[in-house]
Protein backbone atom coordinates (compact mmCIF):
# COMPACT_ATOMS: atom_id res chain seq x y z
CA UNK A 1 0.00 0.00 0.00
CA UNK A 2 2.67 2.33 0.72
CA UNK A 3 3.97 2.56 -3.01
CA UNK A 4 0.46 3.68 -3.78
CA UNK A 5 0.25 7.22 -4.91
CA UNK A 6 -1.84 9.22 -2.68
CA UNK A 7 -4.67 9.30 -5.30
CA UNK A 8 -5.00 5.40 -5.36
CA UNK A 9 -4.87 6.11 -1.56
CA UNK A 10 -7.59 8.21 -1.51
CA UNK A 11 -9.70 6.67 -3.94
CA UNK A 12 -9.42 3.32 -1.67
CA UNK A 13 -10.56 5.25 1.27
CA UNK A 14 -13.62 6.96 -0.23
CA UNK A 15 -14.75 2.89 -1.52
CA UNK A 16 -14.54 2.44 2.52
CA UNK A 17 -10.70 0.83 3.33
CA UNK A 18 -10.17 3.49 6.23
CA UNK A 19 -6.71 1.96 6.97
CA UNK A 20 -5.61 3.59 4.07
CA UNK A 21 -6.05 6.91 5.36
CA UNK A 22 -3.05 5.77 7.91
CA UNK A 23 -0.67 6.09 4.50
CA UNK A 24 -1.74 9.48 3.64
CA UNK A 25 -2.15 10.83 7.59
CA UNK A 26 1.85 9.27 7.60
CA UNK A 27 2.47 11.48 4.37
CA UNK A 28 0.62 14.48 5.07
CA UNK A 29 0.03 15.16 9.01
CA UNK A 30 3.70 17.06 8.70
CA UNK A 31 3.23 19.29 6.00
CA UNK A 32 -0.03 20.23 6.89
CA UNK A 33 0.61 20.91 10.83
CA UNK A 34 3.70 22.89 9.10
CA UNK A 35 1.75 24.79 6.92
CA UNK A 36 -1.50 25.88 9.67
CA UNK A 37 1.67 26.61 12.19
CA UNK A 38 3.47 29.29 9.65
CA UNK A 39 0.37 30.76 8.80
CA UNK A 40 -1.03 30.92 12.67
CA UNK A 41 2.20 30.83 14.85
CA UNK A 42 0.24 29.03 17.13
CA UNK A 43 0.97 24.84 17.88
CA UNK A 44 -1.69 23.69 19.82
CA UNK A 45 -4.38 25.82 17.02
CA UNK A 46 -2.13 23.94 14.09
CA UNK A 47 -2.44 20.52 16.25
CA UNK A 48 -6.69 21.43 16.43
CA UNK A 49 -6.80 22.33 12.84
CA UNK A 50 -4.59 19.54 11.50
CA UNK A 51 -6.73 17.20 13.02
CA UNK A 52 -10.10 18.18 11.89
CA UNK A 53 -8.64 18.49 8.25
CA UNK A 54 -7.98 14.56 9.12
CA UNK A 55 -11.16 14.26 10.33
CA UNK A 56 -13.07 16.25 7.07
CA UNK A 57 -10.81 13.90 4.54
CA UNK A 58 -12.58 11.01 6.57
CA UNK A 59 -15.95 12.27 6.84
CA UNK A 60 -16.28 13.45 3.39
CA UNK A 61 -14.14 10.93 1.91
CA UNK A 62 -17.08 10.18 -0.83
CA UNK A 63 -16.75 13.91 -1.98
CA UNK A 64 -13.33 13.19 -2.73
CA UNK A 65 -13.78 13.12 -7.16
CA UNK A 66 -9.96 11.98 -7.94
CA UNK A 67 -8.47 15.01 -8.68
CA UNK A 68 -4.79 15.87 -6.92
CA UNK A 69 -5.21 14.47 -3.45
CA UNK A 70 -2.48 17.12 -2.45
CA UNK A 71 -4.78 20.11 -3.78
CA UNK A 72 -7.87 18.67 -2.33
CA UNK A 73 -6.03 18.48 1.02
CA UNK A 74 -4.31 21.80 0.93
CA UNK A 75 -7.76 23.00 -0.23
CA UNK A 76 -9.24 21.68 3.00
CA UNK A 77 -6.38 23.39 5.23
CA UNK A 78 -6.59 26.45 3.86
CA UNK A 79 -10.47 26.85 4.85
CA UNK A 80 -9.89 25.76 7.74
CA UNK A 81 -7.39 28.30 8.72
CA UNK A 82 -9.73 30.88 7.04
CA UNK A 83 -12.51 29.78 9.04
CA UNK A 84 -10.66 30.05 12.07
CA UNK A 85 -9.68 33.62 11.22
CA UNK A 86 -12.80 34.70 10.62
CA UNK A 87 -14.52 33.43 13.14
CA UNK A 88 -11.81 34.63 16.15
CA UNK A 89 -11.01 37.68 14.22
CA UNK A 90 -7.23 37.12 15.76
CA UNK A 91 -4.33 38.72 14.07
CA UNK A 92 -1.53 36.31 13.56
CA UNK A 93 0.76 35.85 16.75
CA UNK A 94 4.47 36.03 16.61
CA UNK A 95 5.88 32.22 16.04
CA UNK A 96 6.25 30.47 18.99
CA UNK A 97 9.19 30.81 20.38
CA UNK A 98 9.65 27.26 20.59
CA UNK A 99 10.46 27.57 16.72
CA UNK A 100 13.80 28.77 17.63
CA UNK A 101 14.55 27.01 20.56
CA UNK A 102 14.72 23.63 18.60
CA UNK A 103 16.81 24.67 16.37
CA UNK A 104 20.79 23.63 17.26
CA UNK A 105 22.29 25.45 20.19
CA UNK A 106 25.24 26.28 17.92
CA UNK A 107 22.90 27.24 15.10
CA UNK A 108 23.97 30.88 14.20
CA UNK A 109 22.33 34.15 15.43
CA UNK A 110 21.91 36.17 12.40
CA UNK A 111 20.02 32.31 11.02
CA UNK A 112 17.30 32.40 13.89
CA UNK A 113 17.30 37.12 13.37
CA UNK A 114 16.96 36.16 9.88
CA UNK A 115 13.98 33.66 10.19
CA UNK A 116 11.91 36.04 12.76
CA UNK A 117 12.29 38.89 10.47
CA UNK A 118 10.85 36.69 7.43
CA UNK A 119 8.33 35.76 10.02
CA UNK A 120 7.37 39.30 11.04
CA UNK A 121 7.77 40.80 7.18
CA UNK A 122 5.31 37.75 6.32
CA UNK A 123 2.92 38.49 8.64
CA UNK A 124 2.46 42.45 6.83
CA UNK A 125 1.52 40.12 4.20
CA UNK A 126 -2.52 39.67 3.29
CA UNK A 127 -3.70 36.23 3.94
CA UNK A 128 -3.46 35.22 0.56
CA UNK A 129 0.14 35.78 -0.33
CA UNK A 130 1.36 35.26 2.74
CA UNK A 131 -0.65 31.50 2.27
CA UNK A 132 1.37 31.31 -1.34
CA UNK A 133 4.52 32.20 -0.29
CA UNK A 134 4.16 29.77 3.06
CA UNK A 135 2.59 26.90 0.21
CA UNK A 136 5.41 27.75 -2.50
CA UNK A 137 8.50 29.16 -0.44
CA UNK A 138 8.01 26.68 2.58
CA UNK A 139 6.86 23.93 1.27
CA UNK A 140 8.26 23.51 -1.90
CA UNK A 141 4.87 23.35 -4.05
CA UNK A 142 4.96 23.57 -7.56
CA UNK A 143 3.16 26.31 -9.94
CA UNK A 144 1.22 23.29 -11.39
CA UNK A 145 0.04 21.98 -8.05
CA UNK A 146 -0.58 25.86 -6.65
CA UNK A 147 -3.10 26.40 -9.23
CA UNK A 148 -4.84 23.53 -8.09
CA UNK A 149 -5.20 24.41 -4.35
CA UNK A 150 -5.81 27.77 -5.53
CA UNK A 151 -7.64 26.61 -8.78
CA UNK A 152 -6.21 29.15 -11.12
CA UNK A 153 -3.88 28.16 -13.66
CA UNK A 154 -0.66 27.40 -12.90
CA UNK A 155 0.43 30.77 -14.66
CA UNK A 156 -1.89 33.06 -13.04
CA UNK A 157 -0.45 30.73 -9.80
CA UNK A 158 2.94 31.47 -10.76
CA UNK A 159 1.75 35.07 -11.35
CA UNK A 160 0.38 35.49 -7.54
CA UNK A 161 3.83 34.05 -6.39
CA UNK A 162 5.98 36.23 -8.22
CA UNK A 163 3.60 39.48 -6.75
CA UNK A 164 3.98 38.04 -3.10
CA UNK A 165 7.45 37.75 -3.08
CA UNK A 166 7.40 40.95 -4.35
CA UNK A 167 5.47 42.71 -1.58
CA UNK A 168 7.83 40.28 0.50
CA UNK A 169 11.05 41.71 -0.81
CA UNK A 170 9.59 45.26 -0.58
CA UNK A 171 8.62 45.05 2.97
CA UNK A 172 11.98 43.28 4.26
CA UNK A 173 14.77 45.63 3.04
CA UNK A 174 11.86 48.51 2.59
CA UNK A 175 12.70 48.96 -1.02
CA UNK A 176 9.46 50.09 -2.41
CA UNK B 1 12.87 50.29 -14.07
CA UNK B 2 14.04 49.51 -17.76
CA UNK B 3 11.38 47.14 -19.95
CA UNK B 4 13.98 44.64 -19.94
CA UNK B 5 14.17 44.71 -15.87
CA UNK B 6 10.40 44.37 -15.83
CA UNK B 7 10.85 41.01 -18.41
CA UNK B 8 13.98 40.12 -16.21
CA UNK B 9 12.96 40.14 -12.42
CA UNK B 10 9.54 38.12 -13.03
CA UNK B 11 12.34 35.45 -13.47
CA UNK B 12 14.39 35.48 -10.86
CA UNK B 13 12.54 33.59 -8.51
CA UNK B 14 12.01 30.92 -10.94
CA UNK B 15 15.82 31.35 -11.94
CA UNK B 16 16.85 30.94 -8.19
CA UNK B 17 14.90 27.40 -8.34
CA UNK B 18 17.05 26.70 -11.90
CA UNK B 19 13.46 26.02 -13.34
CA UNK B 20 14.40 27.92 -16.38
CA UNK B 21 15.60 26.72 -19.03
CA UNK B 22 19.02 27.19 -20.80
CA UNK B 23 18.28 30.07 -23.34
CA UNK B 24 16.13 32.04 -20.27
CA UNK B 25 18.93 31.35 -18.15
CA UNK B 26 21.73 32.47 -20.70
CA UNK B 27 19.07 35.83 -21.62
CA UNK B 28 18.99 36.51 -17.60
CA UNK B 29 22.97 36.34 -16.46
CA UNK B 30 23.26 38.61 -19.77
CA UNK B 31 21.07 40.86 -18.52
CA UNK B 32 22.47 41.05 -14.57
CA UNK B 33 25.86 41.25 -15.89
CA UNK B 34 25.37 45.02 -16.92
CA UNK B 35 22.08 45.87 -14.43
CA UNK B 36 22.69 46.81 -10.90
CA UNK B 37 19.29 46.99 -10.21
CA UNK B 38 17.98 43.67 -11.08
CA UNK B 39 21.23 42.13 -9.72
CA UNK B 40 20.68 43.70 -6.38
CA UNK B 41 16.95 42.04 -6.63
CA UNK B 42 18.26 38.65 -7.41
CA UNK B 43 20.73 38.86 -4.06
CA UNK B 44 17.82 39.75 -2.02
CA UNK B 45 15.34 37.21 -3.69
CA UNK B 46 17.84 34.28 -2.74
CA UNK B 47 18.29 36.26 0.58
CA UNK B 48 15.01 35.45 1.53
CA UNK B 49 15.11 31.84 -0.71
CA UNK B 50 17.37 30.91 2.00
CA UNK B 51 15.73 31.94 4.87
CA UNK B 52 12.85 30.85 3.91
CA UNK B 53 14.52 27.44 3.11
CA UNK B 54 16.02 27.45 6.65
CA UNK B 55 12.95 27.77 8.54
CA UNK B 56 12.97 24.44 10.87
CA UNK B 57 10.28 21.96 10.64
CA UNK B 58 8.11 21.83 13.83
CA UNK B 59 7.17 18.36 14.85
CA UNK B 60 3.91 17.73 15.84
CA UNK B 61 2.66 16.82 19.20
CA UNK B 62 2.26 13.03 19.32
CA UNK B 63 -1.42 13.85 20.68
CA UNK B 64 -2.23 14.29 17.22
CA UNK B 65 -1.47 10.57 15.65
CA UNK B 66 -3.13 9.25 18.99
CA UNK B 67 -6.09 11.66 18.47
CA UNK B 68 -6.37 10.66 14.65
CA UNK B 69 -6.06 6.43 15.17
CA UNK B 70 -8.88 7.18 17.75
CA UNK B 71 -11.16 8.89 14.66
CA UNK B 72 -10.32 6.65 12.85
CA UNK B 73 -11.55 3.24 15.12
CA UNK B 74 -14.42 5.37 16.17
CA UNK B 75 -15.39 6.01 12.15
CA UNK B 76 -14.51 1.90 11.37
CA UNK B 77 -16.53 1.25 14.44
CA UNK B 78 -19.87 2.73 12.72
CA UNK B 79 -18.90 1.84 9.24
CA UNK B 80 -19.82 -2.03 10.41
CA UNK B 81 -23.35 -2.93 9.13
CA UNK B 82 -26.32 -1.79 11.65
CA UNK B 83 -27.70 -4.24 13.66
CA UNK B 84 -31.24 -4.24 13.52
CA UNK B 85 -33.00 -4.45 16.77
CA UNK B 86 -34.92 -7.27 16.05
CA UNK B 87 -32.55 -10.30 15.07
CA UNK B 88 -29.71 -8.11 17.03
CA UNK B 89 -28.39 -11.28 19.27
CA UNK B 90 -26.69 -13.08 16.73
CA UNK B 91 -26.00 -11.17 13.55
CA UNK B 92 -22.42 -10.34 13.55
CA UNK B 93 -22.44 -14.35 14.94
CA UNK B 94 -23.34 -15.62 12.29
CA UNK B 95 -21.49 -13.29 10.04
CA UNK B 96 -18.01 -13.87 11.54
CA UNK B 97 -17.78 -17.54 13.51
CA UNK B 98 -18.75 -20.11 11.07
CA UNK B 99 -16.64 -21.98 13.40
CA UNK B 100 -19.40 -20.98 16.08
CA UNK B 101 -21.11 -23.96 16.16
CA UNK B 102 -18.40 -26.11 17.99
CA UNK B 103 -17.16 -23.12 19.95
CA UNK B 104 -20.49 -23.07 21.27
CA UNK B 105 -21.06 -26.35 22.45
CA UNK B 106 -17.54 -26.52 23.90
CA UNK B 107 -18.31 -23.52 25.86
CA UNK B 108 -21.75 -24.96 26.99
CA UNK B 109 -20.06 -28.11 28.18
CA UNK B 110 -17.28 -26.43 29.59
CA UNK B 111 -19.88 -24.03 31.79
CA UNK B 112 -21.46 -26.68 32.87
CA UNK B 113 -18.92 -29.04 34.34
CA UNK B 114 -16.59 -25.84 35.28
CA UNK B 115 -19.97 -24.05 37.29
CA UNK B 116 -19.75 -27.55 39.48
CA UNK B 117 -16.16 -26.87 40.51
CA UNK B 118 -14.53 -23.85 42.38
CA UNK B 119 -13.58 -21.25 40.23
CA UNK B 120 -10.24 -19.95 40.19
CA UNK B 121 -7.58 -19.34 37.81
CA UNK B 122 -4.87 -21.84 39.49
CA UNK B 123 -7.38 -24.47 39.03
CA UNK B 124 -7.90 -23.72 35.97
CA UNK B 125 -4.48 -24.28 34.41
CA UNK B 126 -4.50 -27.46 36.93
CA UNK B 127 -7.77 -29.05 35.61
CA UNK B 128 -7.02 -33.10 34.46
CA UNK B 129 -6.47 -31.98 30.89
CA UNK B 130 -2.38 -30.75 31.02
CA UNK B 131 -2.16 -28.03 28.84
CA UNK B 132 0.13 -27.93 26.29
CA UNK B 133 2.54 -25.03 26.73
CA UNK B 134 4.46 -25.16 22.98
CA UNK B 135 0.70 -25.35 21.50
CA UNK B 136 -0.40 -22.49 23.64
CA UNK B 137 3.03 -20.40 22.54
CA UNK B 138 2.20 -20.83 19.45
CA UNK B 139 -1.15 -19.74 19.75
CA UNK B 140 0.31 -16.61 21.26
CA UNK B 141 2.31 -15.88 18.94
CA UNK B 142 -0.29 -16.47 15.83
CA UNK B 143 -2.60 -13.79 17.67
CA UNK B 144 -0.13 -11.00 18.03
CA UNK B 145 0.59 -11.92 13.58
CA UNK B 146 0.14 -8.66 12.10
CA UNK B 147 -2.81 -10.15 9.95
CA UNK B 148 -6.31 -9.39 11.06
CA UNK B 149 -7.30 -12.97 9.66
CA UNK B 150 -4.65 -14.92 11.42
CA UNK B 151 -5.24 -13.31 14.96
CA UNK B 152 -9.12 -14.58 14.66
CA UNK B 153 -7.43 -17.93 14.14
CA UNK B 154 -5.32 -17.62 17.03
CA UNK B 155 -7.98 -16.74 19.07
CA UNK B 156 -10.34 -19.55 17.55
CA UNK B 157 -7.33 -21.94 18.06
CA UNK B 158 -7.02 -21.01 21.94
CA UNK B 159 -10.85 -21.53 22.08
CA UNK B 160 -9.97 -25.17 21.48
CA UNK B 161 -8.09 -25.39 24.55
CA UNK B 162 -9.85 -26.79 27.66
CA UNK B 163 -7.68 -25.18 29.91
CA UNK B 164 -5.17 -21.88 29.54
CA UNK B 165 -2.45 -20.60 31.45
CA UNK B 166 -2.38 -16.85 32.68
CA UNK B 167 -0.60 -15.65 29.43
CA UNK B 168 -2.83 -16.87 27.25
CA UNK B 169 -5.38 -14.93 28.79
CA UNK B 170 -3.43 -11.64 29.30
CA UNK B 171 -3.11 -11.72 25.22
CA UNK B 172 -7.10 -11.98 25.06
CA UNK B 173 -7.49 -9.03 26.84
CA UNK B 174 -5.24 -7.29 25.22
CA UNK B 175 -6.56 -8.27 22.23
CA UNK B 176 -10.15 -7.48 23.13
CA UNK B 177 -9.03 -3.79 24.52
CA UNK B 178 -6.41 -2.71 21.79
CA UNK B 179 -6.67 -4.96 18.69
CA UNK B 180 -7.50 -2.45 15.34
CA UNK B 181 -9.94 -4.59 13.90
CA UNK B 182 -13.75 -5.30 15.19
CA UNK B 183 -13.17 -8.87 14.40
CA UNK B 184 -10.43 -10.05 16.39
CA UNK B 185 -12.05 -8.00 19.59
CA UNK B 186 -15.07 -10.11 19.10
CA UNK B 187 -13.38 -13.55 18.48
CA UNK B 188 -11.42 -12.56 22.09
CA UNK B 189 -14.54 -11.75 24.24
CA UNK B 190 -15.88 -14.85 22.90
CA UNK B 191 -12.90 -16.68 23.79
CA UNK B 192 -12.84 -15.01 27.41
CA UNK B 193 -16.17 -15.88 28.22
CA UNK B 194 -15.34 -19.44 26.69
CA UNK B 195 -12.74 -19.21 29.99
CA UNK B 196 -15.29 -17.19 32.01
CA UNK B 197 -14.09 -19.65 35.19
CA UNK B 198 -11.31 -17.31 35.07
CA UNK B 199 -11.56 -14.66 37.69
CA UNK B 200 -8.59 -12.53 35.47
CA UNK B 201 -11.31 -13.30 31.82
CA UNK B 202 -14.61 -12.12 34.27
CA UNK B 203 -12.94 -8.89 35.45
CA UNK B 204 -11.73 -7.93 32.54
CA UNK B 205 -15.22 -8.39 30.37
CA UNK B 206 -17.00 -6.48 33.19
CA UNK B 207 -14.16 -3.54 32.89
CA UNK B 208 -14.40 -3.71 28.86
CA UNK B 209 -18.31 -3.05 29.00
CA UNK B 210 -17.28 0.48 29.72
CA UNK B 211 -13.85 0.57 28.16
CA UNK B 212 -14.90 -0.43 24.38
CA UNK B 213 -16.43 2.03 22.74
CA UNK B 214 -17.12 -0.43 19.14
CA UNK B 215 -21.12 -0.78 19.67
CA UNK B 216 -20.47 -4.51 18.48
CA UNK B 217 -18.11 -5.16 21.05
CA UNK B 218 -20.62 -3.95 24.05
CA UNK B 219 -22.96 -5.84 22.66
CA UNK B 220 -20.91 -9.04 22.39
CA UNK B 221 -19.59 -8.51 26.19
CA UNK B 222 -23.11 -7.54 27.46
CA UNK B 223 -24.68 -10.69 26.30
CA UNK B 224 -22.05 -12.72 27.77
CA UNK B 225 -22.42 -11.22 31.35
CA UNK B 226 -25.96 -11.25 30.83
CA UNK B 227 -25.69 -15.05 30.10
CA UNK B 228 -23.71 -15.74 32.80
CA UNK B 229 -25.60 -13.16 35.63
CA UNK B 230 -22.63 -11.52 36.26
CA UNK B 231 -24.05 -9.60 39.42
CA UNK B 232 -21.21 -6.70 39.28
CA UNK B 233 -22.07 -5.79 36.08
CA UNK B 234 -24.87 -4.25 36.86
CA UNK B 235 -23.41 -1.02 37.77
CA UNK B 236 -21.51 -0.58 34.36
CA UNK B 237 -24.57 -1.64 32.38
CA UNK B 238 -26.44 0.84 34.38
CA UNK B 239 -22.74 3.38 33.41
CA UNK B 240 -23.46 2.06 30.04
CA UNK B 241 -27.24 3.57 29.60
CA UNK B 242 -26.56 6.66 30.76
CA UNK B 243 -23.80 7.64 28.03
CA UNK B 244 -25.01 10.05 25.57
CA UNK B 245 -22.82 8.60 22.72
CA UNK B 246 -24.05 4.94 23.08
CA UNK B 247 -25.71 3.72 19.95
CA UNK B 248 -29.54 3.05 21.02
CA UNK B 249 -29.54 -0.70 19.74
CA UNK B 250 -26.29 -0.94 22.16
CA UNK B 251 -28.90 0.22 24.52
CA UNK B 252 -31.05 -1.93 23.74
CA UNK B 253 -29.47 -4.95 24.10
CA UNK B 254 -28.24 -3.32 27.73
CA UNK B 255 -31.71 -3.34 28.78
CA UNK B 256 -32.63 -6.66 27.78
CA UNK B 257 -29.90 -8.20 29.90
CA UNK B 258 -30.13 -5.64 32.91
CA UNK B 259 -33.00 -8.10 34.63
CA UNK B 260 -29.97 -10.89 34.40
CA UNK B 261 -27.84 -8.57 36.04
CA UNK B 262 -29.18 -7.73 39.10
Amino acid sequence: MNTHTDEQLMADVADGNLDSLRFLFDRYHRRIFNFVFQMCGDRDLSNDITQDVFYKVMKYRSSYKGGQFASWIFTITRNGINTHFRTQKTRVEPLDAMLYKIEDEDADTDGKENQAFLHHALQQLDLEDREILIMHKMQGIRYEELGGILDITSGAAKAKAYRALKKLREIYFQTS
Amino acid sequence: MKNTCKHIEPLLNDYILERVDPSTTLEIEGHLAHCDTCSKALEEYTFLSNAFSKTPEMVPPQALAQHFEAMLLKEKATQEPVISLTNSSYTWKSALRIAAGIALIATAFFIGNSLQKTTGDDQLVTTEKRYNSKEQLASILLIENRSASKRVQGVYNIEDFSEVNSEIITALIKRMNEDEHTNVRLAAVEALGKFYTSEVARQALIDALNRQSIPEVQIAIIQILGNFKEKRAAQPAQKLLDKEDVPAYVKDQVRLQLPNLI
